[in-house]
């Protein structure tokens, strides 16, 4: 393995990192909702054990915060699943709607402390390449990420797929007055690194704040 | 005397059931869902002290920290998180956390740390009366 393909390891890797951590922190969220509501069921058992009366309609409603939880839980068990798989191959066929959607999704708990929204618009569902869904996942994140981090005044972007002659594109929305911020950010080698690898190109329109990342229908052709 | 507690934490859920056993436990708990309403609610009222989520939307519980305790020197605040790295929690302690927690927690050691805090506190706050009434004595020249 070169250097250069190292260095796309390590970024790539670090990608993860940043995923499994903001993961496991939502989840010790959860855990820590779960924990204090089986902590109150505690608390009634021994207010009941002392003589006084169980406020029954108290019962259920920690009961369904925690099946709440539970299904938040599961929720995001998926998603983490999903992500792990897609370092199984190198190259596959990829939904690009479906891998936009997991990213935006695996971004949410950093993008809600930010203060920013992110909308995955239904538009064409449809758009499938061949692809190495990891790095384009890692790319994707890492600049919503970098745009997000680097360019904190705008709150609420949106991300859809399209298909262009035969490249499959990925358009991020809301990025008006951006242009230095985004010239930066595309600048940075770790992106370039991934844009190579995955054989793919941007093109940053300034007038209308749209950045589009287009990518070949299949990356072995 | 009830311990004076405000709880800050973006988890509405946690928030509710967390209080509700504090409150169980003769603490006086208010909460607060941002760092923005715990400023606020500091400028309105005093704490014995403030238990405080690292991670929230907005202002996030470093920098909250940080103006909390430019407000009130002597406030007490524990941070309670998911998770913290190593570097979180050195720059916690630097701006004058007094505990680091991590989530979940058990209710009797926050409990004792809240308890601890309050404790302190209170001692910061009769050596500060004590030493006023000095400094009056001494100006006064009685």
């Amino acid at each position: 393995m070169g250097i250069e393909q190292d260095h796309n390891v390590v970024q790539e890797l670090r990608y993860f990192g940043r995923v499994t951590a903001s993961i496991s922190h939502e989840l010790k969220n959860v855990l820590a909702i779960l924990n204090e509501n089986a902590g109150l069921l505690q608390d009634l058992c021994a207010m009941v054990n002392q003589g006084q009366p169980l406020d029954v309609t108290r019962v259920q409603k920690l009961s369904t915060t925690m099946q709440k939880q539970i299904g938040r839980g599961d929720k995001i068990i998926k998603r983490m699943n999903r992500f792990a798989h897609s370092v199984d191959h190198d190259c596959e066929s990829v939904n690009l709607h479906e891998l936009v959607t997991i990213v935006v999704a695996l971004f949410e708990r950093i993008a809600t402390t930010r203060g920013i929204t992110i909308e995955v618009m239904t538009g064409t569902s449809g758009v499938t390449v061949k692809t190495n869904p990891f790095a384009l996942e890692a790319l994707v994140g890492t600049m919503l990420d970098r745009l997000t981090a680097e360019a904190p005044a705008i709150t609420r972007h949106s991300i859809d797929v399209s298909s262009h002659n035969t490249m499959g594109q990925i358009r991020l929305q809301g990025l008006v007055k951006q242009v230095h911020t985004v010239a930066r950010v595309l600048d940075s080698d770790d992106l370039k690194a991934l844009l190579g690898a995955l054989h793919a190109k941007t093109d940053f329109r300034q007038e209308t704040g749209e950045l589009f990342i287009m990518l070949p229908d299949n990356i072995t052709a | 005397m009830a311990e004076k507690i405000l709880l800050v934490d973006d988890e509405a859920d946690f928030l509710e059931a967390l209080s509700e056993r504090m409150r169980a436990r003769g603490m006086d708990v208010s909460t607060s869902v941002s760092a923005q309403q715990a400023l606020d609610a500091v400028d309105e009222g005093t704490f014995d002290a403030v238990v405080l989520d690292l991670m929230m939307p907005g202002m996030d519980g470093l920098e909250a920290l940080r103006i909390l305790k430019e407000k009130d020197p002597k406030l007490q605040v524990i941070l309670l998180t998911g998770h913290a790295t190593v570097q979180q929690s050195v720059e916690a302690m630097k701006r004058g956390a007094r505990d680091l927690l991590e989530k979940p927690t058990d209710i009797e050691t926050l409990a004792k740390k809240i308890k601890e805090a309050s404790a302190e506190r209170m001692l910061l706050v009769s050596e500060e009366a004590e030493e006023k009434i000095k400094n009056i004595l001494t100006s006064k020249g009685w």
